[in-house]
């Protein structure tokens, strides 16, 4: 039985239950490195080139995790979700990256994938499965079982039962790891503040309130950050937003700033992370931030605005 | 009977070193000065004190000038060759280990990383950006600690268990101490902290898909700190060589090649003589208007004398020769 | 109305060769230095690449001078350059209200309507006559080529010319003029004499010179000041330097991309590197570093923006091909903090190193002991 190594990096939330249950169906065994740790980020760091971001980092750290332990990596090439879209072009070339980074990997499932539409998934899929078996009826029924378990799954957060709630924008990837982002969801819970995600908006909201802007973005993310920011803070459904985010990270240096524009002193805490330690900061950073969410609600006046609190995580391995 | 000896000179923007080597490319006399922001006053200071501690019976055939203030050096002396402070260092280290693979150099402002491979530089990388991986940022600790840099690495040695620092930028690495201070962590874990961050991040910034193979040479200020050293063979599991000129490296370097210059090329020398540095030199930046480049030009005159310019793009100054340099006066 | 572009080194020239035939009146934008970049990094988030910033300083510069309209290409992704013009617009509006954009993307991104009106807009304001326009559009092309093909031979001559520093004066000399002409008739003819003076440089072929491939992000290898003047530098040095990214490649490339004919050569060469459009001129750079190494140059140098996304992915797989292929080559990272210093003791080790090589024939890919 062949082994396939499913880093726990990147999309990896977004999108495990696909890939799981598809491999399984397939008769594959799947191993997956371990949720992000001190390891992890370290290796990650050693192998990636520098002037990546975190992510890219961390993704290195669970591909050097798993190489020894697979017959092969899966890692898609996904360079976007729909026709003409993008992720961004470190994903287009991860599986380079990783190849010149690493030495010594098993082979890399690397099938292209460029668009989410049923037919287009289909034929990747063919693709993927192909490696492992040349029946197409178990990739047929592989393929089957995945989208069905994948479509009754949604990643995103909402939670109900808190007195106020925050917006958490930035990649899934950020929002998921608690190692990277120190748990930060658990301290929002703990301090009494729920959380929605951009998964709980519906689509519709996000792409008529994307409208707006001149240009159609060509990030498929970048749609769905701006559109649930947006449409979260026209229809006052959140007392505030989280940003997290990553240095060098292309797309967070634009959305940031569009979105700040277009929400002018509403309360927006952005959280930047690095190859910290420094988790005291963070805490810091986001208790003053939640202290004054607070207050307003109570006084039921602006008359302290939070404005913007940046934290730099920009500390070390 | 007259011994000749050549000049080299390392212009850094924290210490500048000078040396004299013999016919035989040994090393005669070797100084380390602080450049303290004043370059043309340490250049003239120093090689007045370096020829003076020569003897009577010395002169100076050739010079050599490399770092960061290399060109202001060059002019000054009058010196034969003007090479950055990479080749410079790469020469040293293969004259004095000729089978060196792995040279590191951390000095007061920058650092580097250099791979030879046969006698020839491999491959390279420096960092000029970042505070964090250089002689610089240790002094700064070291005083806030209140700790004389010299016993830095003595108290390195005496850690037991040394704390993790963040060591990716200066100011963080910083604030973290001071955490890890407030926490109780005694000093000597501390050094050793801030040794091991520094190494880290020195070999995360410069080292990175590099091959390290020995022979390993470090030099530069920073090798003279035993705790730095300690912290570079735990990190790689290797031994490291400290060569003998570590602190002069460059400038040793830069005296071999003004040799090699003038023994290849069968010339004389460009050496304006001890004389020269008696006079009044001043530095001046102009901002050029002959067109929309606005380039601002350095001007350097002895005794009120331009003697030279750079800085502009087009070579309008940059390009004058010394019959327009006097014009150019009037 | 009055238009102005952001500084893209010899774009500009043709686009004034551009204006001038069309009768648009139009605000030049000023030569870039450092004020430039101070004040477009003041107005930009910091975490934007380089480019943003340096054309953030431009557009303020003209704006203050009174240009209302600013005219732009796009691009759809995936780099970040696409998203420039959205940005640019939230900050510049607050600068100045009224301020126009008219950005110029593929039709097949934004729909021929919405292009045709788009290239109206710039018509409209137009006072001249059919004919007028069409050859204007004419000679701005022809301006851009022969540019191109005069920075190309003075790059490449550089190395052999007896007497130093004969090719950077006649480029000097030869932007100096184009920029002062005021129609684009003018500026062919200054374009072409220069064309032919250049060929009457004296040159000594025996001379050996370095010969040194530039490559990586486009905007910061066509626009000198963003890269600190790296091929006047190597122009210095008596170094052949040859880039293959040009305005007049761009044009070809984006015309011929529709088609999947463009940059074949390039794309061919790639291939074993990295198969795979990634956006921005990322698998160019990779394509070039092979190409380069094909022809016998002696190293390449890549240049990029700070946290350029595509360069980056470049980046990580260039040291295979310096490896593999025995090909020396050096990237410069480039962001505001970067001190001339450095750039320059970087760029003569590269070529000390390049030197040596050469002198003593050594070939690296026996000295690595890496397992390939």
């Amino acid at each position: 039985m062949v082994t396939v190594g499913i880093p726990k990096g990147l999309l990896f939330p977004k999108y495990h239950v696909f890939t799981s249950a598809f491999f399984d169906e397939l008769g594959a065994q799947t191993v997956s490195s371990p949720d992000t740790n001190k390891t992890i980020l370290d290796l990650g760091t050693k192998y990636c080139v520098d002037d990546a971001c975190l992510s890219i980092k961390v993704f290195h750290g669970h591909v050097a995790w798993l190489k020894d332990c697979c017959d092969f990596l899966f890692v898609p090439r996904i360079m976007g979700f729909k026709e003409r879209e993008f992720i961004c072009p470190m994903f287009c070339g991860l599986p380079e990256m990783l190849r010149h980074n690493i030495t010594g990997l098993p082979h890399l499932i690397d099938t292209p994938l460029a668009s989410l539409q049923n037919d287009k998934l289909y034929t990747w899929a063919k693709n993927v499965g192909y490696r492992i078996t040349h029946d197409k009826t178990v990739i047929k029924r592989a393929f089957n079982r995945a989208m069905q378990e994948q479509s009754q799954f949604c990643p995103g957060i909402n939670d109900t039962n808190y007195g106020q709630k925050i917006a958490l924008l930035g990649h899934t990837y950020h929002i998921h790891d608690a190692f990277i982002n120190m748990d930060l969801i658990q301290k929002m819970n703990d301090a009494g503040f729920g959380i929605i995600t951009e998964e709980h908006v519906p689509a519709s909201d996000k792409e008529a309130a994307v409208k707006r802007l001149f240009k159609k973005p060509f990030w498929s993310f970048f749609a769905d950050y701006y559109g649930a920011a947006i449409h979260l803070y026209q229809t006052s459904a959140v007392d505030g937003f989280i940003y997290l985010s990553s240095f060098a990270c292309g797309i967070d240096s634009i959305l940031i700033e569009l979105i700040k524009s277009e929400t002018g002193e509403f309360p927006f805490l952005i959280i930047k992370l690095d190859e910290h330690t420094g988790e005291a900061g963070i805490n810091t950073r986001l208790e003053a931030f939640l202290d004054l969410m607070k207050r307003r609600t109570h006084d039921d006046r602006y008359d302290s605005q939070p404005g913007e609190h940046q934290y730099c995580g920009k500390s070390v391995v | 009977m007259l011994k000749e000896y050549y000049l080299g000179i390392d212009v850094g923007s924290v210490s500048t070193n000078l040396v004299a080597i013999d016919q035989n490319g040994t090393l005669v006399e070797k100084l380390y000065l602080r450049t303290s922001g004043r370059p043309v006053d340490t250049v003239k200071k120093g090689t007045l004190m370096l020829t003076e501690n020569l003897g009577d019976q010395a002169s100076i055939k050739a010079a050599g000038t490399t770092g960061s203030g290399r060109k202001l050096a060059a002019v000054l002396l009058g010196a034969d060759v003007v090479k950055n402070e990479i080749t410079a260092h790469a020469v040293a280290a293969r004259r004095l280990y000729p089978n060196v693979r792995t040279i590191l150099e951390i000095g007061g402002q920058d650092s580097k990383i250099i791979l030879m491979r046969n006698g020839i530089v491999y491959d390279f990388a420096m960092n000029t950006v970042c505070a964090a991986g250089t002689g610089s940022f240790l002094d700064r600790q070291a005083a806030r600690l209140e700790i004389p840099i010299e016993e830095f690495g003595g108290y390195a040695l005496r850690a037991k268990t040394p704390v993790r620092i963040a060591g990716r930028c200066a100011v963080f690495a910083e604030s973290d101490m001071i955490h890890k201070q407030q926490t109780g962590h005694c000093t000597e874990d501390i050094v050793a902290g801030l040794c091991e961050a520094l190494v880290r991040n020195y070999l995360n910034n410069l080292a990175k898909g590099k091959e390290i193979l020995q022979p390993i040479l470090f030099q530069g200020g920073v090798a003279a700190n035993i705790g730095i050293v300690k912290a570079f063979e735990k990190e790689l599991g290797i031994s490291i060589l400290i060569p003998e000129y570590y602190d002069v490296m460059g400038a040793y370097g830069a005296a071999l090649l003004a040799k090699e210059e003038l023994e290849i090329n069968q010339r004389e020398t460009g050496f304006l003589g001890l004389g020269n540095l008696k006079h009044e030199f001043t530095v001046q930046s102009i901002d050029c208007a002959g067109c929309s480049n606005l380039c601002e030009v350095i001007k350097i005159c002895s005794n009120n004398m331009p003697i030279a310019y750079w800085g502009d793009r087009c070579g309008k100054w940059g390009d004058l020769t010394a019959n327009e340099l006097v014009q150019s006066y009037k | 109305m009055i238009v102005t572009i952001p500084n893209l080194g010899n774009i500009s020239i043709a686009a004034k060769a551009l204006f001038d035939g069309l009768k648009i009146p139009y605000i030049m934008p000023e030569v870039n230095h450092n004020d430039t970049l101070k004040i477009g990094s003041f107005y930009s988030p910091e975490e934007i690449c380089l480019p943003f910033k340096i054309m953030m300083g431009n557009y303020i510069r003209s704006i203050e001078k009174g240009a209302d309209t600013i005219l732009f290409a796009g691009s759809c992704g995936p780099c970040r350059f696409g998203e420039y013009c959205e940005l640019q617009m939230k900050l510049l509006t607050k600068f100045k209200p009224d301020l126009r954009f008219i950005v110029i993307d593929s039709p097949l991104d934004i729909g021929k309507k919405a292009f045709l009106k788009r290239l109206n807009e710039i018509n409209l304001s137009s006072s001249a006559s059919r004919k007028e326009k069409l050859s204007a559009m004419l000679a701005a092309y022809h301006t851009i080529r022969i540019l191109d093909q005069i920075d190309a031979k003075a790059h490449e001559l550089a190395g052999y010319e007896r007497e130093k520093g004969a090719c950077k004066n006649l480029l000097y000399s030869c932007k100096r003029e184009a920029s002062a002409c005021d129609n684009p008739v003018q500026m062919l003819k200054v374009l072409n004499d220069y064309k032919k003076k250049l060929r009457q440089i004296p040159l000594d072929y025996s001379k050996n010179p370095l010969k040194v491939a530039i490559i990586g992000e486009i905007y910061t290898i066509i626009e000198p000041f963003s890269n600190l003047y790296i091929e006047e530098k190597l122009m210095d040095y008596s170094v052949s330097s040859k880039r293959t990214l040009t305005p007049s490649w761009w044009l070809k490339d984006t015309f011929l991309k529709p088609l999947k004919i463009n940059s074949l050569a390039i794309n061919h060469a790639a291939k074993k590197y990295l198969p795979y459009k990634i956006g921005g001129h990322g698998r160019e750079c990779v394509g070039e570093s092979l190409l380069a190494q094909q022809s016998q140059m002696d190293g390449a140098i890549q240049i990029m923006p700070l946290a350029c996304m595509p360069e980056v992915v470049a980046k990580s797989i260039l040291p295979s091909i310096q490896r593999e292929k025995d090909f020396p080559i050096m990237t410069l990272v480039i962001d505001e903090m970067v001190g001339e210093a450095g750039y320059l003791t970087r760029i003569e080790a590269f070529l000390d190193m390049l030197e040596y090589k050469r002198k003593t024939g050594v070939k690296w890919a026996v000295c690595s002991s890496f397992p390939s």
